[in-house]
Order: C-alpha cells, then structure tokens, then sequence
C-alpha cells in the first residue's frame, strides 16, 4: 500500500459541507465511516453485492462501497443519520418500527436509504416497484415480506402529510 | 483527476478512464488490477446525452444505465438496449454505472476475479500476467467469459462507438470494440486496450420491426446473466439474434436469425438456437451452474419468440 | 406452574416492535465494527490458502516494510494447547483440537498467523505480504474420501486410526421385526451441501488486552459465558478478569456460537499493548464456518394400514478438521424424531475431512434428517395412496406419548391444528389461483413436518436474570442471554411485564455483559425464549415474594396479601406501584431484588407444518416457488409479530438452501468458489415467494408464560417442503440439494417479469 497524496473533497454531507482529504482509490463509505464518524452505513461486503452501504447520491441509491469518494466531491450525499431522530423518525424508519420490518438491523440503514430514494422517485409505489427497488439490499433474518409491507406503510403516511410536512422530510 | 472536457481528458496521457468505476472497484480491491492514474469521466459533458439524429440514436458514453431506462428515445427505438440497461447488476449499480463503462467492462472468471489471498499458491493465468487458462488449460488464450447485457443489445442494432485512439477519433462498429477489447483484457490487466469511447449510435429500428432483451440469471437482480439473448424481427431489415455470456464476446446467431423471418416454427427456432449454440457458445466452469445446467439455458430464446407475432 | 394459563395477557401474545428497531432505524446503533478506541490497532490474520499443508517458514520482512505495521504474531508465540471453539458448555463430546495458531493447516483459511497495523487496509497489506512456504498435502474433501482406507488421520490424537470424530448409536426395537412388520420398505441415499450463515454483519471482535490482566471483549457473540470461560482458558487468565459486552450483532444463527479470533486479537492486544480490532471480509466469514454437508442413508417401513414400522438411517455429517460441534450436532438429530417408530436406528458419524468446518446452524442436525425423511414419508404415502397431510398426522406423537428413544413425554402438541390452518390458507390461495397444468406448466403442492427442541435437546440449558425495583416501580432486567437480532431481549422484557403487571415501557434490559448481566449458557439451541424466559418468570416470581415479606415488615400490625398484579392491605388494594415506594423509602424499606436461576427440566417441543406450491417448466426443465406457508404450534407466541418475522426469515433461510446456497470447493484450485455474494448467493426480495405463515393456540405446561421456541424450527421442514412440491410437479426423484443442479431456476418474480415484455 503505497501512501499516495491526499485529495480534498467538499460533500453536503446531510445538509451540512463538509470538506475531507482522501486517497485517490478511498471509498465514499470509507469517508463515511472513518473520517465522518457516520457508521450508520455499514460494511457487509465491500464489493457492491449486498446493499449494506446504501447512501443517497445526488438523489440517487448508490453502494457507497463502490463509489470512489472523489466522484462525491461537490456531490450531495444523504445518510440514514440525515433522515430522522428516535424523537422524530422518517415515516420510513417509523414504518420499519411498526411494521417489524427490523431484525438484526445490519440490513436496515440500507434498506431504509433505497427505500427513501425510491419514494422521493415514485411516491405510491407498486409492490412490484418496491421489491425492484430493493432488490439490491440483503437481508437474512426478516424473508423480506415485513420490510416490503413498511415501505408500502411508509408512502401512505407520506401521502397523508400535508405539502409543508412532506418538504421538511 | 477530474476533468470537464473532452481536450483534458485526451491531454492527460495513459491513464485509466474510470465511468462511474463499479465495475472496476472491486478489480482494484482485490488487487486484480493496480491501475494508479484513475481519470474520473463523469464531469465531461461530450460524453452525455441521449439524442435523435439522422435516423439515428446517439447516446454518450457517460449517461447512466439508469438514465438511459427512463429515456422515451431509446425505450421506444431501441427497445433492446433500454431492456437491457434495466437488468444490468443491481438498482444502486445502474444509478451510477455508464453505459461506456459496461461495453469495456472486464471479462470474467472465478479463477481471477478473487482476492490476493484467494489467488495466492495458485499459478498466473493469463489475465494475471501468467501464461495458462485454468478454465481450459491447453488454451492457448485466456477464456473468461464476457458478461455484458447491453453490448448484446447494441451489437443487436449494429452499433457504432466512437473512439478516441492515439489522438485520432473515429467511428467503429461496437463489435470491432468488443472484439478488440475483448482480447486486450483477456491477455492482461495492464494491457487495457488505450481506448476513449466517447458515444455510441444505432439505426433506429425502422418501423414495424419489434425487438427485445431477455437475461437469465437465478436471482432478481446484482447478478450476472447466465444467458442472455438480444432479438429483433419485423420491419424491412433482416432479423437478427445475439446471445451474450456464453463466450469472450457476444455471438451473432445467424443462422437461426435467418430462419426468424421465414415460416419456421417456434420450437424449429428453439432447436436451431440450441444447436448454434452448441458449435458457437464457449462456456466455462461458473459457480452455482454446472455446465449440463448452462445448456439448459439455450431454449430461454423462446421467450423472445413472443416478438415474432404483429401486436 | 400453570398460574399463566387461560388468563387474559396484556403484554404477550401480542404484537411488539423491537424495543431497539428506532436505534437501528435511525442508524445509532452500534455493532462491533462501529466501535473505536483510542489508540485502537487493527489485525488481520494470514491464513492457509491451502485445505491441508505444512508450513516450512515463515518470512514476515516484506510485511514489516508495509507502512504502518506495528507486529506480528507467528504460531510459536502464543499458546499451544489445544482447545475445542464450540461455544457450548464443557461436554466429553466436544474434543479438543484446534490451535490458535497452526503449523499445519487442515483447510483453507486456517489461521497461521496475524499481523497488526494502523489501519485496517494496511494490517490486509502487510498480510498479504508475509511469504509462506508450504509442503502442501492431498485434502480429504468429502466422507467418503476422508473414511477411506488409505486416509491419514487428521486429528490423530484424537482418532489415532481413521477419521471417525465419534460414532452414535441411538436405537429402539428389533430391525428385523420391523422389516417383516412392513408392507412397504421406501429408502434412498439422501446429500445436503453445506451451507453458510451469511449473517449481513460480518465477523468482528474488538479486544483490549492492554496490560495483559484484564481482558475486554467487544464481539459478533451468541455466547458471552461460554466465550469468556474459553478465552480464559487459553489465555490462562482468571474469568473474573475477562470482560466480555456484546455489541448489537448483525445476525447469528449459529455462526456466532463459537470462538472466532478473539484469543488472537487479545493476543495481539497484548503484545502491542493497544486495543486491537480484528474483522473479517466477507471472503473470510463465508469460510469460517458451515452448515454440515451430510450423506444420509435412510430407510422408513410401514404396514398397509399407514403406520410406521421401521425407521434406519446412518447419518454422516462432513465436520471439517476440527470437532468444534459436530458429535453434538449429530447427538441432537437423533432426538427429533417426531413420528411413532417401534423400531428406530439411528447410527450417527461425526467425520473429520479438510472441508470448511462445520457448526452450529439454525437446524443443528434436525436440518439434515429432516430433509431425507419427510421425502421419504412424501414417497410412502403416495406407495400406500394416502394423503401426505393425513399420513403424517396417523404416525405423529401425540401430547404424553414419547418420542423414540426419549424419556420425557411431548408435554404439547397441536400439530393437527397447524395442518389444519394450513389447509384453510392453501385453499384462500387456490381459490385465488387454481393450479395450472398444461403442456407447459404443471404446478403442485407440496408438505412437510417438523419438530425442534426449546433449548438444546441434551438439557444443559442454564439461566439466570435479576430484576432490581426502582422506587416508582420500573425495572432493571439483567439477563445473560444475547439478542443477536432475533428479539429476545425484548421477549423477556415482555415477560417481566406480564410477570408483575407493569407496562412494557416500565422495563429497562441489559444484556450479555459478563461483568453486568447473570450467567447464561448462551444464545443457541432455541433457549431465549424458554431458557432464559423461564430464569425472568421466577426472577419475577422471587421480587414479588420479596416485595411482600417486605410489605409485611415494614407493617407488622396489617395484613398484607398479593391480589392480582397489586397487594391487599387489611383489605384495602395497594398498587405494585405504591408498594415500591414504599419498600424503598420507609425506615424499615429495603432495596428489592429479584432473582431467578433455570436450569432446563424439559425441551418441549414446538411443532411446525409447511405447504410448499411450486411449479415446473417442461421447456426448460425448470422450478419456480409459488407460495410457502408455515403454521407452527410454538405455544403462547409471547410476541406474535417476532414469530412472524422467525417464520418469514426461516422460511428465506430454507428457500436459499433449497435453490442454490452451497459453499462450493472448486475441485482444479482447491478453493470455495463461494468467496463472494455473486458466487455464494442467498434470495433477494424478489426471489421470495408468497408467503403466508401463522401460528395455532397452545400452552406448554413447561414453558414461561406457556411458551416454547421457534427460531431454528422456522427453517427446518422448509428444503423438504419445497423438493416434495417440486417432484409432484416434475415428476422427478430428487435426493439432494440445492436443486440449481437438477433443475433452472427462475425467480419468483419470474412471471410478472415476462408478462411486462
């Protein structure tokens, strides 16, 4: 490992600008976890296989295991610590709470980060959107049935909110 | 490191061009590749944009698997492509992965495609810089397999890519690249072919022709297909069929692709596929799938045959 | 012991999100990799890239040039007695062969030494750079190969000829009497693969053994006791110096009750005197440790009129190099015989080979015989033309009658009912899509049975909880048990809120900290529920008593009684409430403090049934899943949305295992094919089918509150509920898995797909 020159990268990082000096090969989750502090994303395997990393992009899910954290740089990056507090969750991590949809918990920051980029895409998902979606995301403990029926939860509130309330989300 | 034109991309040497590098992540991670000069493509505006010109569809490089799903141009004239585009890898792969990305991404085999420890006590291979297939060991070329789904659809429309090679940009069809890109890679990781693909284009598929992409992979998503095919028949230019993930390239079907027009039946297609595969296709040990399992899989171009019937 | 039943509950036998699902929503959750110490090291280990090899040196130069690297430890550095990693209690059945560091390799992965650095991604460099030289030796991948004449023995100072870990002999009756009693005799040779955990979170410990004394643990633990008792052992300190605190884990499902590599990252922490992390990619936890591949031969006879005679099987389960579980996985698949058998043989193989270890798994065993015998019930009842369902229920044990060779009665069973709602859910959905048979297409239901024990089937279960009284009456609960993600931890808040009548919201838990929390034997073998909730019921039980004597001091001149969830003084109702402050605060109060020990004095069983609709593609020899629905009797479910969500997740385990989980070793190179979650793969969200699960009345006289488990009886009757759909539908004998070598599978979402097109 070959110690090579740092570079600096700016990333609203949950609203907030944040500026990091990273190797040219570092990942975006590695950014995350080791120089942001933000260990909501987790690492389950480093390859873009399992979805445990999933952050929002620009808008967009991506595997922030497989991003390079220079293509972040004056990017917009959203974490699962941006969506909510226990004291005022998301409608999504509300939803996975009652649905059941949380076992373990390892596959949750995850699963809840592209469920939120599919609902800022398509409001009132099908079931076949949702499970599209999140077809990326690995989950061992739950079989999937709850964590489909908490998203299906979670548009319904969403729906339900007022335009002032569904713009603070 | 990250440029905004095409003249600083081409003025920054020999480097590594990297899309969105998704698939070229996890090649780095497990030290099958050490590319050190990454240039980052992403902010380059040349390389994006999908439009409509001359009969033609032209779609950058740089534009995202997932962008190119939601394009109306390309679902509607290169039905293929934009099928093909959305059952690449997974949801967060597509959002970010290029479609010049995906044409040059590295061909595949479970004998490389490992960690250092994995490949450690093991003899090179070719694409490790040794001299040996261990897939098919009195090869005298590395056998990996191609597994793209889009260049199956391209190759379907007859695509061109323009390239910028050696300071020179010109147009050449997306076989010639495959091929060419094909050996490169299978040779070595550092013999990357020193190639720019800056846009792709296809004749629009002329009216009355229908045309589709079908993958075949166990699971719903993140995987590689096991199969697939490209098809299109109807309209005023031949039929063509192209299977991909069955050799180092896609492979042009042609003679079941002549029978698609005639009055041959379905199973007749099905029988002259399986058998065309069998002297075309060079399948390799995949994990998951025994090779009696892989010719299994031939018979799934029915399930494009649907095409075949005027809606 | 039967005050709980035929009352109204108020806090189980209903619905209960996690009481820690908003920390993991909200992503502050913190599992052992998201923990950091000051001056923390990270360690990676170097392991044999061979299944069995010698090692000829070791050259660390190239690693020490690696930037960052801070040390290495090398096999002659740390302790070399051997030790057995199985995070069960002491058993003569667990023998002792593994080292913490090895010369001579036995499968791939084995650990030959482990290298420390300032950051992760440097302590994987310097790894990589340690050069090994190897003699590298013939493995003995599977039994058979392992069994032969000509093999070396791996262990040989435990097995000193062959390769026989231990053989079991479990029997009843006379097989001859059994041969003749049958009309019709079906038997076949049935292989399961092995299959790995694939717990999302991967393996990980975090150790400060700083100054050598006094050890902490932060680890991927199901079981805390077991691990420090090991730990102190090998390190040959006192338990009372090692601290072991469970994170929150990712998943366990067996994979997790064992010693991973905590004695080295202590180790290591104390030679560089920095805490040290040690976590494992994803490569490494997918060969650390299997569901045994096993090789069953199995015979079941029965007389004309559908009942069983003669049940004979030898059992071998493929254990890898090192005993860790194996003869007490075979032990517990011997007692899960649900059927009444006259003459029953069990003859059980435990196998050292040069596979990927076997361990512990959701199933322990039952998995394996379970898988062989209910395709072979399947088999007889259509020999006998009697309907599978219906055959099933003729032979099944009931409540008071014995399983063969067991000595406890079935203390409750209401499998009918299970069979009977299955039945009800299989016609909503028939009604809804009639079954399709044409040319193409021919779908088919399929059934299969099973049983599991609640606690681990030899008893041992042990556990214990104190429950301290705040003065406005919440309370803290301290428990041993683990909750690695399966809910216990809010289960036996539950009970503790049933038990004395508050709101759940009124109980705080702690969990698994040796320094904190009682013993308990560990998250495994399905305990949590009845192990560790019987231990809170009479920890409940025992602060109530004293809250009285107490109430009775403090007013020697009243009459004090218990009545309902409160007290009666002199006939006047004192709340539960009123009477903590009272305890406390007056001049003759006390501090009240409950405790409770269990030590298992039954494994009731809980009992499932599994319908299975699959269909099979004639074009292109292919199966798709359906619908899958499981109704178990699991006795009072204490929270019915966590039962749900075991039966959902069990039925996702055995669907994978069905269809294409197997950890591979490609025969050219000698590795797993299976490094990765491209080539191990487990079902997605759109992989899994319809399914439809519930449960059915029950109380176990046994059981806390009337419960019992359900965690690995949720996965086990599913393989062979789905190969008994399959060859209805096909047409085809199928006797091993996964079925992605006999048939194309297609995904559940495979129709929806193809309609869009």
């Amino acid at each position: 490992m070959i110690k090579q020159e740092l570079v600096e990268i700016m990333i609203l990082l949950n609203g907030a600008e944040r500026r990091f000096y990273v190797e040219p090969n570092e990942t975006l989750l590695h950014v995350l976890r080791e120089r942001a502090g933000l260990t909501g994303a987790k690492k389950g395997c480093d390859m873009g296989e399992c979805g445990a990393c999933t952050v929002i992009l620009n808008g967009r899910a991506v595997n922030s295991c497989c991003v390079f954290a220079v293509q972040a740089d004056r990017g917009v990056v959203e974490t699962i610590e941006g969506l909510g507090t226990p004291d005022q969750p998301h409608p999504l991590q509300q939803a996975f709470m009652d649905a059941g949809a949380v076992q373990c918990g390892f596959c949750t920051p995850g699963m809840i980060m592209a469920a939120k980029a599919l609902l800022d895409r398509v409001p009132r998902p099908s079931q076949e959107e949702i499970r599209q979606a999140l077809s990326g995301n690995l989950c061992r403990c739950t079989g999937y049935q709850k964590i489909e029926q908490a998203v299906t939860l979670a548009a319904e509130a969403i729906a339900g909110y007022s335009r002032e309330e569904r713009e603070r989300l | 490191m990250k440029p905004e034109t095409l003249t600083e991309v081409l003025a920054a040497g020999r480097v590594t061009y990297v899309g969105s590098g998704t698939d070229l992540m996890p090649l780095l991670k497990n030290h099958v590749r050490n590319d050190k000069n990454l240039l980052f493509l992403d902010r380059v505006s040349e390389l994006k944009g999908i439009k409509e010109a001359d009969r033609l569809v032209d779609i950058g490089a740089g534009e995202t698997l997932f962008d190119i799903t939601q394009n109306d141009l390309v679902r509607t004239k290169l039905p293929a492509v934009s099928q093909a585009a959305g059952v690449t890898a997974s949801p967060q792969i597509r959002n970010i992965a290029t479609l010049g990305g995906n044409i040059m991404q590295d061909r595949r085999c479970f004998y490389f495609n490992q960690s250092e420890f994995w490949r450690s006590g093991l003899e090179l291979c070719f694409k490790t810089g040794g001299a040996i297939c261990h897939q098919i060991p009195n090869s005298p070329v590395c056998r990996a397999i191609y597994y793209s789904d889009v260049a199956t659809a391209l190759v379907l429309y007859e695509a061109e890519a323009e390239i910028v090679e050696d300071g020179q940009r010109r147009w050449v069809p997306v076989t010639e690249l495959i091929t060419r890109h094909s050996t490169a890679n299978g040779l070595a990781c550092g013999a990357h072919l020193p190639v720019l693909v800056v846009r792709f284009r296809a004749k629009i598929s002329p009216a009355g022709e229908r045309g589709g992409f079908f993958k075949y992979a166990m699971r719903t998503t993140i995987d590689f297909p096991l199969i697939n095919f490209a098809l299109r028949c109807g309209g005023d230019r031949p039929a063509a069929l192209i299977a991909g993930a069955v050799a180092p390239e896609p492979v042009l079907l042609t003679e079941t692709a002549a029978l698609l027009d005639e009055n041959a039946s379905d199973e007749e297609i099905v029988r002259s596929c399986q058998l065309e595969l069998q002297k075309k296709a060079l399948p390799i040990r995949e994990a998951c799938i025994p090779p009696a399992r892989k010719k299994d899989l031939y018979p799934f171009v029915a399930e494009l045959l649907k095409l075949r019937q005027k809606s | 012991m039967n005050e709980y039943q035929n009352r109204t509950f108020q806090a189980v036998n209903v619905s209960v999100p996690r009481l820690e699902s908003m920390e993991k929503a909200t992503g502050r959750a913190k599992y052992t990799d998201d923990l950091r110490l000051p001056n923390m090291a990270y360690a990676a280990l170097v392991r044999s890239p061979y299944s069995r090899a010698r090692v000829l040196s070791i050259d660390t130069s190239e690693a020490e040039k690696i930037p960052g690297y801070l040390g290495c430890l090398l096999p002659e550095e740390v302790p070399g007695e051997y030790f057995n990693c199985s995070g069960n209690p002491p058993s003569p059945l667990l023998m002792r062969d593994e080292l913490v560091l090895t010369r001579e390799p036995k499968v791939l992965g084995d650990r030959i030494a482990c290298v420390a650095a300032e950051t992760e991604e440097m302590a994987r460099a310097a790894a990589n750079a340690v050069r090994i030289e190897y003699e590298v030796l013939t493995p003995y991948l599977d039994i058979r190969s392992a069994l032969s004449e000509s093999a070396e023995p791996l262990q040989p100072h435990v097995s000193s000829n062959d390769n026989m870990i231990q053989r079991r002999e479990v029997s009843q009756g006379d097989r001859a009497v059994g041969e003749a009693e049958s009309d019709i005799i079906v038997e076949d040779h049935f292989s399961t693969p092995p299959m790995q955990h694939v717990t999302i979170e991967l393996t990980s410990c975090l150790c400060d053994f700083s100054d050598g004394v006094h050890l902490t643990v932060y680890s991927t633990s199901q079981t805390v006791f077991q691990e420090r008792r090991l730990v102190a052992e090998i390190l040959g300190v006192k338990e009372s110096n090692v601290h072991f605190s469970k994170p929150v884990v990712g998943g366990g499902f067996g994979a997790r009750q064992q010693l991973h590599a905590q004695h080295v990252a202590a180790l290591m922490s104390k030679k560089l005197g920095r805490p040290v992390n040690l976590s494992y990619n994803r490569e490494e936890d997918l060969y650390s440790v299997v569901r045994h591949a096993s090789e069953v031969d199995l015979r079941i006879g029965a007389s004309q009129d559908g009942k069983l005679r003669l049940f004979d099987t030898i059992y071998r389960l493929n254990g890898g190099p090192y005993t860790t579980h194996t003869p007490t996985v075979v032990a517990a698949a011997a007692r899960k015989l649900q059927y009444k058998v006259p003459n029953y043989f069990f003859e059980g193989l435990s196998v050292y080979t040069d596979h990927i270890t076997g361990g512990a798994f959701r199933g322990y065993g039952n998995t394996q015989l379970t898988f062989g015998r209910e395709i072979l019930m399947d088999r007889l009842a259509q020999s006998l033309d009697m309907d599978p369902v219906e055959f099933r229920l003729l032979n099944q044990v009931q409540e008071g009658e014995c399983f063969p060779c067991a000595s406890i009665p079935v203390s409750s069973n209401n499998i009918a009912s299970c069979a009977r709602r299955c039945r009800e859910i299989q016609a909503e959905i028939d009604a809804k899509y009639p079954l399709i048979n044409n040319e193409d297409i021919r779908q088919a239901w399929g059934a299969a049975f099973s049983c599991h024990g609640s606690g681990p089937s030899s008893k041992e279960g042990l556990s214990s909880a104190v429950v301290m009284l705040n003065d406005d009456a919440t309370v803290q609960l301290l428990v041993g048990s683990s909750d690695i993600g399966q809910g216990s931890e809010t289960m036996e808040s539950q009970i503790t809120a049933e038990c004395l009548g508050i709101p759940l919201s009124d109980v705080r838990i702690t969990a698994a900290d040796t320094k904190i929390t009682p013993y308990d034997t560990g998250t495994f073998g399905s305990s949590q529920t009845f192990i560790c909730g019987n231990a809170v019921t009479r920890a409940c039980g025992d602060l109530k008593k004293k809250v009285l004597a107490q109430l009775r001091t403090i007013r020697p001149e009243s009459r004090v009684e218990e009545q309902g969830q409160g007290y009666l003084l002199d006939g006047h109702p004192l709340s539960f409430r009123e009477a903590a402050r009272e305890v406390m605060f007056d001049a003759k109060g006390g501090v009240m403090i409950g405790s409770g020990t269990y030590k298992a004095e039954a494994c009731p069983n809980p009992f499932s049934v599994c319908f299975v609709k699959a269909e099979y593609h004639k074009k292109f020899n292919a199966i798709r899943l359906l619908d899958i629905i499981q109704v178990v009797d699991v006795g009072t479910p204490i929270n019915r949305m966590t039962v749900a969500g075991q039966l959902e997740g069990g039925i996702a385990q055995g669907v994978g295992y069905a269809l294409y989980e197997r950890l591979e070793i490609n025969p050219r190179s000698r590795r797993t094919l299976s490094s990765d979650l491209l080539h191990y793969r487990i079902p997605q969200m759109g992989d899994m089918p319809r399914t439809h699960v519930d449960m059915v009345d029950s109380y176990d006289p046994y059981g806390p509150i009337g419960a019992k488990s359900v965690g690995e009886l949720a996965t086990v009757p599913v393989a062979p509920a789905i190969v008994n759909a399959v060859r209805r539908a096909c047409g085809q004998e199928i006797n091993g898995l996964p079925l992605c070598d006999q048939f194309v599978i297609l995904p559940s979402s495979w129709k929806e797909a193809r309609n869009e097109t």
